[in-house]
C-alpha cells in the first residue's frame, strides 16, 4: 500500500511529461532550435563522459592499486568536489578566465597573447563538469578495483602473466562494468545540469526546459524538450544497472585485499601531483577565487540567513519525507525488483523535467480544489514531491543494502515469535537499518541543498534557497554576492560528503582507506 | 501446549520444480522427530511450510483439531531455531529471549527469561549482545528463545551444522536434555545421519521432495525400504545378486530375500556386513588402519566391497555375511 503510494509519487510526473509532450502543438518551438539544443546536450554528454572516464578512471587506478605519498588522504579527498554544485565551479572559472580575470591578465602579461581557453563555450562547460562529476567515476571504479579479490590477480600471475598483462587482461575487464556505471552517472548529472550550463550560456535541452517554463510559461514546449532527456535517462539507467549486475556477478568466493604496488620515486610524486591538482582544480581554485570575491563584496546577510534557513528546512523535510517513502518501498518490495527499477528512472530524470511533470497534475488538482490550500503551501508540497520522486531511488539504495544485510531467518524468527509483518519492520528491520536510513537521509539532504532547476520552477514566489540566491546574483554578474550563498552550500555539504564517503567505504570489505 | 501436528499431502513448487511433493508427516506430542535428507531434498522447505514462512501449494496442516494451513506465521505458535540462529543483533540476550513475550507483564517476563537462561547456564550473559557470544552459546540462546513462549511445537533447522565438530556432541546433549524436559513436540531437520539417530524418537527419511520411510532410528537403519533409504542412514555398498527361492545369491554369500520375486536383484551391505567366517574366500586389498579397526577392499569374482574389520586380515580372508547388516532389494 505504502509502496504503491510511493511509486505513484515517483512516476506520476514522468507520465505527465509524456502526456503533455504528446499533446497539441501550441508553442513556438521550431525543429531547428530543438535539434540545436539536442546536439549541444549530446556533445556535452559525450565530452564529459570521456573526460570523467579518463580523469576519474586514472585517479581510481592510482589510489586503488598503487602506493604514493598522500594516498590515504587522497582516497577520500578526491570525492570532495561532489560537495560543490557544478554551478559554483562555473562561477569561479568563468570569473577566473574573464577578460579582466586574473588568469587571462597574468597570461597576457607573461606571453603577450590571450590564453586559448574561453569558459563561456561548450568546451568550457565540459571542463567545469568533468571537474565536478569525475568523482562518480572515481568512486565506482575504485570500489570495483579494491573489491576485486587479489586471488584472481594472483591466479593470473601464476599462469605466467606479468603485472601489466594482468591489469589489461584481468583487473580492467573485471572493473569495466564499474567504469561504465560511473560514466553513466556522470552523464546523467551532465544532462540534468541547469545552473552551470545556463551561467556559461550553453543552450542545452535542460536549460531549454527551464527557459520554456520560466520565460514563456509553456508547459507543452518544456515537456517536448524534456522528452529526449527522459529517453536518455532511461538508456543511461539501463547501462548503469546492467553494469552493476555484471559487477555483482563477478563471483568472488574468498575476499583478500588487493596488493598495492609502490610507485618508484618520480612517478609517485607525479601521482600525488595529479591527485592534488584534481582537488585543486575541482575545489580549491574556483572556491578560493569565489571566497576572494566574496570577501571584497558587501553581502546582504539578512537575505543570506533567510535563504539558508529555507534551504536547510527544505532539505530536512525532503530528507525525512523521501527517506520514509523509500523505506516503505524497501520494506514492502523486497521480494520484487520491478518497483525499485521504476523509481530509479526518477533519479535519472533531470530535476527540471521532474518539475514540469509535476506542474501538469498539480494544475488539475488546483483547478478541482482551488481554495483548499494556500498557494505557498501547495508550491512547497510540490517541491518536496519533486525532490522525493527524483531522489527516492538514491535513498532506496542504502536502505535496501542495509535491509539485505539482515538475514532472512532473522525476520522469520521474529514472525515465529508472534510478530506481524509491521511489527517485524518496527522492532527488527528499522532498528537494524537505522544507520542506512540516516545515510539515505543525508544523501537526499545534500542533493536538495545543491538542487537548482526544480527549485527555480516550483518554489513559491519570493522563496529563495541558497542555490536560487546564488543563481540570481550570478546572473546579475554580482559574483561577490553570489559567492556567499554558493560557499555556504559547499561548507555545509563538504563534511557530509566526507562522512558519507568514509561510511560507504568502511562498509565494504577491506577498503581501509 | 503440545498438539499432534499433521502434515497432509503438502506440496510446494518453485517454477517448474517441485520442492515438496505430497508429503505426509505426523509430529507426536513429547516426541522428537528427525527429518533426514541430503541437501536440496526439500526438508528445509518442508520446515518452512510448517512454520508458515512459505505458502502451501497443496495439502493441509493440522494442529490438534485446528486447520492451520492459512494462518500467518505469527499465529501458528511454533518455536523456530535457525541454522544461523537468527538472533537479533541489536538486542541483548535477555531481550532476544523476551522478544516473543510481549503479552506477559514485565515482572513475569523477566522471571521467565532469567529462568530460561539459567537452564542453559547463560544467566551471566543476559546483558551481552549476540555478537559477544560463542557459537555454542548463541545456539543455546536461540533454543530457549524458541521455547520461551511454550509453543505447541519446536522446529529446528540444521541446528548444529554451524558448530565446530568438537562442540557438536556436547551441544547436542544439552539440547536433547532441554527439549525432552520441556515435553515439547519437536521436529529437527538435518542432513547428518549420526545426529538424526542420536536425537530422534521418530525418524523420517526424505529425498527429492518425498518421504521415503518413517519409523524409529533402529527400524529405519535395520530395515531400509530402499537402497536410497539405506544410503541416507550411513555407508552402504551395493552388489549385484540373483534372487531365487527366497534368497538373494551374491559373490559373498546368500541373504534372505523374503517376498522378492525371482530374477536379478541387489544386496545392500553395511560396512560391518562382512566378517571373518567360513563361506567365501575373498582377496584383500587397499588395507588401511582407521583407529577402531581396519578398512579393506574385499574382492570375490570381480565384485569388490569396502569392509570394516576388527582384526588385521592377511592377503586373503574367509568371510560370511552378517544378516543383520545386509538387505536384499529388487
Amino acid at each position: 500500500m505504502g509502496a504503491i503510494l510511493a511509486a505513484g509519487i515517483a512516476l506520476a510526473p514522468l507520465a505527465a511529461v509524456v502526456i503533455v509532450a504528446l499533446g497539441p502543438m501550441v508553442d513556438s518551438l521550431t525543429g531547428e532550435t530543438f535539434r540545436r539544443y539536442a546536439a549541444t546536450s549530446a556533445t556535452l554528454a559525450l565530452l564529459v563522459g570521456l573526460g570523467s572516464a579518463l580523469i576519474g578512471g586514472l585517479a581510481a587506478w592510482l589510489v586503488a592499486l598503487h602506493d604514493f605519498p598522500g594516498r590515504r588522504v587522497f582516497a577520500w579527498a578526491l570525492v570532495t568536489p561532489l560537495a560543490a554544485p557544478a554551478f559554483v565551479l562555473a562561477y569561479g572559472y568563468a570569473s577566473l578566465f574573464d577578460v579582466a580575470g586574473p588568469i587571462r591578465t597574468a597570461w597576457r602579461t607573461a606571453f603577450g597573447w590571450d590564453p586559448p581557453l574561453e569558459m563561456r563555450t561548450l568546451w568550457g562547460a565540459a571542463i567545469v563538469m568533468v571537474l565536478a562529476f569525475y568523482p562518480y567515476v572515481y568512486l565506482t571504479l575504485r570500489a570495483a578495483l579494491v573489491n576485486t579479490s587479489s586471488s584472481l590477480a594472483e591466479a593470473a600471475r601464476t599462469m605466467g602473466l606479468s603485472r601489466r598483462q594482468t591489469f589489461w587482461r584481468v583487473t580492467l575487464p573485471l572493473a569495466r562494468p564499474a567504469l561504465a556505471a560511473g560514466v553513466a552517472l556522470a552523464v546523467m548529472e551532465t544532462l540534468a545540469d541547469y545552473g552551470a550550463t545556463s551561467y556559461l550560456t550553453v543552450q542545452t535541452l535542460t536549460t531549454g526546459v527551464v527557459r520554456a517554463w520560466s520565460i514563456f510559461y509553456s508547459a507543452a514546449e518544456a515537456a517536448r524538450l524534456a522528452l529526449p532527456l527522459l529517453a536518455a535517462a532511461a538508456v543511461l539507467l539501463w547501462i548503469e544497472r546492467a553494469s552493476r549486475r555484471a559487477v555483482a556477478d563477478s563471483g568472488q568466493s574468498r575476499w583478500r585485499e588487493v596488493e598495492r604496488s609502490r610507485l618508484p620515486g618520480f612517478s609517485s610524486w607525479l601521482a600525488s601531483l595529479f591527485c592534488l591538482s584534481l582537488i585543486g582544480l575541482g575545489l580549491v581554485l574556483p572556491l578560493g577565487w569565489l571566497a576572494h570575491l566574496g570577501w571584497a563584496s558587501n553581502p546582504d546577510l539578512a537575505q543570506l540567513v533567510s535563504a539558508g534557513r529555507n534551504a536547510l528546512g527544505l532539505g530536512l523535510v525532503a530528507a525525512l519525507v523521501t527517506t520514509a517513502l523509500a523505506a516503505l518501498v524497501a520494506l514492502s518490495a523486497r521480494t520484487g525488483r520491478f518497483l525499485p527499477r521504476l523509481l530509479s528512472l526518477g533519479y535519472a530524470t533531470p530535476g527540471a523535467v521532474m518539475a514540469i511533470g509535476l506542474l501538469a497534475p498539480a494544475g488539475l488538482i488546483w483547478r478541482a480544489f482551488p481554495a483548499t490550500v494556500s498557494s505557498f503551501l501547495m508550491a512547497i508540497i510540490l517541491l518536496i514531491l519533486a525532490y522525493a520522486s527524483r531522489l527516492m531511488a538514491a535513498a532506496l539504495e542504502p536502505i535496501d543494502a542495509g535491509l539485505q544485510r539482515i538475514s532472512r531467518s532473522v525476520r522469520a524468527a521474529a514472525r515465529s515469535l508472534g510478530e506481524t509483518e509491521a511489527g517485524v519492520a518496527r522492532r527488527v528491520e528499522v532498528p537494524l537499518a537505522s544507520g542506512a536510513l540516516f545515510t539515505a537521509a543525508m544523501l537526499v539532504f545534500i542533493d536538495v541543498l545543491k538542487e537548482l532547476p526544480a527549485t527555480m520552477i516550483l518554489r513559491p514566489f519570493g522563496f529563495d534557497t541558497l542555490a536560487v540566491m546564488a543563481d540570481h546574483y550570478a546572473k546579475d554578474e554580482r559574483l561577490g554576492e553570489a559567492a556567499w550563498p554558493a560557499l555556504s552550500i559547499v561548507l555545509i555539504a563538504v563534511p557530509a560528503v566526507i562522512w558519507l564517503t568514509r561510511r560507504v567505504s568502511h562498509s565494504r570489505p577491506g577498503d581501509s582507506a | 501446549m503440545t498438539d499432534t501436528i499433521q502434515v497432509i499431502g503438502a506440496v510446494r513448487r518453485y517454477g517448474g520444480k517441485t520442492a515438496v511433493d505430497g508429503v505426509d508427516l505426523t509430529l507426536r506430542p513429547g516426541r522428537i522427530t528427525c527429518l533426514l535428507g541430503p541437501s536440496g531434498c526439500g526438508k528445509s522447505t518442508l520446515l518452512r511450510l510448517i512454520a508458515g514462512l512459505e505458502p502451501l501449494d497443496g495439502g493441509r496442516l493440522v494442529a490438534g483439531n485446528q486447520d492451520i494451513s492459512d494462518l500467518p506465521p505469527e499465529l501458528r505458535d511454533f518455536g523456530l531455531v535457525f541454522q544461523d540462529y537468527a538472533l537479533f543483533p541489536h538486542l541483548r540476550i535477555e531481550d532476544n529471549v523476551a522478544f516473543g513475550l510481549t503479552h506477559l507483564p514485565t515482572v513475569e517476563r523477566r522471571a521467565r527469561v532469567a529462568d530460561l537462561l539459567a537452564r542453559v547456564r547463560l544467566a551471566d550473559r543476559a546483558r551481552a549482545f549476540p555478537g559477544e557470544l560463542s557459537g555454542g552459546e548463541q545456539q543455546r540462546v536461540a533454543l530457549v528463545r524458541a521455547l520461551a513462549r511454550s509453543p505447541r511445537a519446536v522446529l529446528l533447522d540444521e541446528p548444529f551444522s554451524g558448530l565446530d565438530s568438537h562442540l557438536q556432541t556436547e551441544v547436542r546433549s544439552v539440547t536433547l536434555d532441554l527439549l525432552q524436559s520441556s515435553g515439547a513436540t519437536v521436529l529437527i531437520v538435518t542432513h547428518d545421519a549420526e545426529e538424526a539417530m542420536q536425537m530422534a524418537d521418530d525418524l523420517a527419511l526424505m529425498t527429492e521432495g518425498r518421504i521415503l520411510q518413517r519409523g524409529t532410528p533402529e527400524a529405519c537403519y535395520r530395515d531400509p525400504v530402499s537402497i536410497a533409504a539405506a544410503r541416507l542412514l550411513g555407508e552402504a555398498e551395493i552388489i549385484p545378486a540373483t534372487v531365487g527361492d527366497g534368497m538373494a545369491h551374491t559373490a559373498f554369500g546368500n541373504v534372505a530375500a523374503t517376498g522378492l520375486a525371482d530374477g536379478p536383484g541387489q544386496v545392500m551391505l553395511r560396512p560391518d556386513a562382512l566378517g571373518p567366517g567360513t563361506t567365501v574366500r575373498a582377496q584383500v586389498s587397499k588395507l588401511r588402519f582407521v583407529g577402531q579397526g581396519w578398512r579393506a577392499t574385499l574382492s570375490v569374482d570381480g565384485v569388490s566391497v569396502t569392509a570394516r574389520l576388527t582384526e588385521r586380515p592377511g592377503d586373503t580372508l574367509l568371510v560370511d555375511i552378517n544378516p543383520e547388516a545386509a538387505r536384499a532389494f529388487r
